[in-house]
């Protein structure tokens, strides 16, 4: 654990608004490293953030795969808390002060990631429900059964 | 004399072409050489022979092309029309009987790439009492009875609605000059509109009366924001703060599958509120926060636009073809940068089975 380093987020900060206003494209934003190192940075407040709210995640995923709630409600809350959590991660980004305070695992990268593959996976399948592009709720569950089994082995290793 | 003997022949079978350049080019040759820049019929009896050499050589292109008529049009070139017979000379001119000539009568082939609107025009050519209106004759009465709608006081009828007839006659009859108002006309009604009640978008009401809202993005895309997509997605609403209906419960929402979920926000979701949400969506892509990036959408790979607020990281995505919005989601910034080494394409796994 360690605190967020405020001063190299700062200088990110003020290297990519210069680049901003250089560069012809948005696209060409996404391929500038530095960017790519900010945007990296304010993901780890998202994920220390996920992070410490891991029991109530888990304990919807379980809810979920025994069957106790059904797939719409498990997506619904799900997306729910990302929102909520990802408001939070953005209140504290705005607030240097407690930006200079706020402790973070520089481990979690893998966890963010595996983290995000459950929330994109219910984004999705709450995007196309009921369309021809829907994703079948077989394979929905095992996504989901999937993610959560690496996440929680990901853990027990950590 | 041999050239004699080809002049007093006249009924005899001519051939198209090779002798005919060559009398011509002889003749041409003679006249030069004499000193005769100018076929002048006054001149030596010769001369007779000069001038009925050309005109024979112009009577070839008439016999042999019956359908195509040079047409003066109010371009500087001349437009070549077929099927429209007589449209012009200043005299009839009278086709000699099939057969006459001593050559099988030919059928000139439409002119290829020659098409209007309505496609290439094959029709026969009209030898009767009815000839068809000309460009500079009939535009004032394209129904082509006294009394029906002009042109100008309408938009063009749908195509289904149109016979061939008319659609020809409708084509011949068209002027530039009374194709400017109709073509202004139809701008008018397509036109978008501003107004306060839509935040000051520009709008244009759709066929059910309510509005598609027109936003310009800061480069100078447009995005439409129609109200049916929007009550379908109404449910996102939270993304805004916006004041919730009477009554609604957005988690109950969220939690129906997606046919009874438009059930209930139509039932729930009073109309002045699904406009708020479409202008708090256009307000939304109307701001300078956005990075726009073309992508796509689905396993389909849909093309579009995607505009990714930096601060909320709200995704929009935008139909490429139609313009129309289509969805928005909240990203997490892992999930941006996903998206980005990703070529953009969001939710790549929908529709795979």
């Amino acid at each position: 654990m360690a605190t967020f380093n405020l001063s190299y987020y700062r200088q990110l900060k003020q290297l990519v608004a210069k680049k901003e206003s250089l560069i012809t494209t948005d696209k060409d934003l996404f391929a500038d490293p530095t960017f790519l190192e900010l945007l990296a940075l304010e993901a780890s407040i998202e994920s220390q953030v996920f992070y410490n709210h891991k029991n109530n995640y888990f304990a919807l995923i379980q809810k979920y795969l025994n069957e106790t709630i059904p797939p719409n409600i498990f997506r619904a809350q799900f997306i729910k808390m990302v929102n909520e959590d990802l408001k939070k991660s953005q209140e504290i980004l705005d607030n240097f002060e407690e930006l200079s305070t706020f402790w973070i695992d520089l481990e979690l990268d893998e966890f963010g990631s595996l983290f995000e593959n459950i929330h994109e996976t219910c984004l999705c399948a709450f995007e196309f429900e009921g369309q021809e592009d829907a994703m079948p709720e077989t394979k929905f569950r095992d996504s989901i059964q999937n993610f959560f089994f690496k996440i929680q082995k990901y853990l027990d290793e950590g | 004399m041999s050239f004699k003997k080809r002049e007093t022949n006249q009924n005899k079978i001519r051939h198209p072409g090779r002798k005919r350049k060559i009398i011509a080019t002889i003749s041409l040759s003679l006249s030069l050489l004499f000193g005769r820049g100018q076929v002048n019929s006054s001149q030596s009896p010769n001369s007779n022979f000069y001038k009925q050499t050309i005109e024979r050589n112009i009577n070839l292109f008439e016999d042999n092309d019956q359908q195509v008529i040079l047409v003066r049009n109010n371009s500087s070139s001349p437009t070549v029309r077929p099927g429209l017979a007589n449209g012009f000379s200043s005299h009839p001119r009278v086709n000699p009987p099939a057969g006459a000539s001593g050559l099988k009568p030919v059928r000139a082939n439409p002119v290829r790439g020659f098409s209007t609107p309505h496609g290439l025009i094959t029709r026969p050519p009209i030898t009767g009492a009815h000839r068809q209106p000309t460009r500079l004759e009939g535009a004032g009465n394209p129904a082509g009875a006294g009394g029906g709608a002009s042109s100008d006081d309408q938009c063009p009828i749908p195509e289904n609605q149109k016979s061939q007839e008319s659609k020809v006659s409708e084509y011949y009859s068209r002027s530039k000059k009374k194709k400017k108002p109709e073509a202004e006309q139809c701008k008018l009604e397509d036109e978008f509109k501003k107004d306060k009640k839509y935040g000051g978008f520009e709008y244009k009401i759709d066929k059910n009366g309510n509005p598609i809202l027109r936003v310009e993005t800061k480069t100078g895309s447009e995005a439409l924001f129609t109200y049916d997509q929007s009550l379908e997605k109404y449910y996102h609403e939270d993304v805004y703060n916006l004041k919730k209906p009477k009554g609604y419960d957005a988690e109950h929402a969220k939690s129906l599958n997606r046919k009874d979920r438009i059930e209930y926000l139509k039932k729930m979701v009073p109309r002045e509120y699904v406009i708020e949400y479409q202008i708090a969506n256009a307000k939304s892509l109307s701001t300078e926060n956005f990075l726009e990036v073309p992508g796509f959408i689905s396993a389909k790979k849909e093309s579009g636009t995607l505009y990714i607020n930096k601060e909320t990281r709200q995704v929009h995505f935008v139909n490429e073809r139609t313009n129309i919005w289509r969805t928005t989601v909240i990203k997490s910034r892992t999930g941006l940068i996903k998206l980005a080494k990703n070529g953009f394409h969001l939710f790549p796994n929908a529709g795979k089975k």
